[in-house]
């Protein structure tokens, strides 16, 4: 490898580096060191030579969506550790600014995790406020909800003080059921940015 | 006269030979086109709103995209009309993309909206599915072929490509895009009252993210689309859509 071919390497990877100043030192290093030896591992393939070089760069994309990538990955990282469902909100937004699948992913975590919130926090409120409850709001009507009503007069409580126990674990267990959802998803989906691009070293 | 050109254009390489050289005299990357062409669109909607245009308008506008698109020399395929890496992929993707559409919306936005406007989305048009086969059987033709297929066809791959062809395709004029045409995709909805144009209006704003992220494909949202109209017909049939 000429110096002028380690050159176009150093020259991409400086400015990735520049853009995952976000990131501790010690990741950043070694994302870079990693996507180098996968540079020179790709482009090998057919012999190291200065075309070779250029078109892995240029597969890999502009650095600074590349790094957008490590980033989003470390937070997906991050969320499968942590398990908080801000944490999972948060990998699965910036997610869902790259793929289908992490828009589907941030979709269902918002709708698991008000769901759970709603029957949760109803649980809670309900000891200091009676007239929160799980409404049918007429008779006969398959329309249900969750809260206070002023429509009292044709609306029935359906579940009065149970609804303690069964929004704790309704609600608890479909946040937690979300958090797990989400990390499945983020394992089963995610893929390191440069395999996405290059396809997975050797 | 100099028309401004269109920049960017994935699907409007500048034709080799001659042509390549005079790029500035291609009518048919103008913007100027554009803006003639969202012209007669608003006019389409209004004729609509004035009960000019019998059944619906989405034929017209496919009619009218389709036409544009011809004019150009590109075609459906060209905005996105084809499968999406398979059609195993394409299939799942869509039936989840409108599972997740249809709860987001029957326990999320629809009753945030109900309670903050206070008004049902109004769905009488829908009242005689109730119970009748026949009917139910009608709409979910409907659904598959106006709204699914029509509605995607209109305004997630004519219309969101050509507003962001007038910004010149950059990742702001796609945002801009998806923000303004799924203004105009809500208000297309204005039957269903205000609680239905905000939802609709929503839940095309998340059609229109799911065709950016699936790379601008269509496959996906068509049949995220239909899952979840044919979802809400099935619970109006069996008298369990919310409010109805």
């Amino acid at each position: 490898m000429t110096p002028e071919d380690s050159q176009l390497i150093e020259d991409y990877l400086g400015r990735l580096r520049a853009c995952l100043r976000e990131l501790p030192s010690e990741d950043s290093r070694e994302i870079v060191e990693e996507l180098r030896s996968h540079i020179l591992d790709k482009a090998s393939e057919g012999g190291v030579t200065r075309e070779g070089i250029a078109s892995v760069v240029a597969a890999l994309g502009s650095p600074k969506e590349l790094a957008r990538q490590y980033l989003t990955d470390e937070l997906l990282v991050r969320a499968q550790k942590v398990r908080t469902p801000w944490a999972v909100v948060h990998a699965a937004f910036r997610w869902a600014r790259l793929s289908i699948e992490g828009v589907l992913v941030l979709i269902a975590s918002i709708i698991g995790y008000i769901f759970g919130a709603s029957f949760f926090l109803a649980a809670l409120i309900k000891p200091f406020n009676p007239k929160v409850g799980l409404w049918q709001l007429e008779p006969d009507s398959y329309q249900l909800a969750l809260g206070m009503t002023d429509r009292t007069p044709q609306g029935h409580e359906l579940l009065g003080w149970y609804l303690i126990p069964i929004g704790l674990a309704l609600g608890g267990g479909t946040i937690l059921s979300t958090t797990h959802l989400a990390i499945w998803m983020f394992r089963r989906f995610r893929r390191p940015p440069a395999d996405w691009r290059l396809g997975p070293a050797r | 006269m100099t028309h401004p050109t269109i920049a960017n254009h994935p699907q409007q390489d500048p034709p080799s030979g001659s042509h390549a050289e005079q790029p500035q005299a291609d009518w048919r990357q103008s913007k100027w086109l554009a803006v003639a062409e969202l012209v007669v669109v608003a006019l389409i909607f209004v004729a609509d709103e004035k009960r000019l245009i019998p059944l619906s308008k989405t034929p017209f506008l496919f009619l009218f995209g389709w036409i544009s698109l011809r004019v150009r020399k590109i075609g459906w395929r060209n905005v996105g009309f084809k499968i999406y890496r398979n059609w195993k992929t394409s299939i799942a993707l869509g039936i989840a993309a409108g599972v997740l559409l249809e709860a987001l919306e029957l326990f999320v936005t629809q009753p945030l909206l109900v309670k903050w406007l206070g008004k049902q989305p109004d769905l009488e048009t829908f009242r005689a599915l109730h119970g009748s086969v026949r009917w139910t059987l009608i709409a979910l033709a409907g659904s598959w072929t106006l709204a699914a297929f029509g509605e995607e066809m209109v305004y997630r791959g004519y219309l969101m490509n050509r507003v962001a062809d007038l910004l010149n395709r950059t990742r702001t004029a796609w945002i801009v895009s998806l923000f303004a045409v799924h203004v105009g995709f809500g208000l297309a909805h204005a039957y269903q009252g205000i609680t239905g144009v905000i939802d609709e209006g929503l839940m095309g704003l998340l059609l229109g993210i799911i065709y950016l992220r699936t790379g601008r494909n269509l496959a996906v949202p068509i049949i995220a689309h239909g899952v979840s109209d044919s979802i809400d017909f099935l619970l109006i049939f069996f008298g369990k859509y919310p409010g109805m």
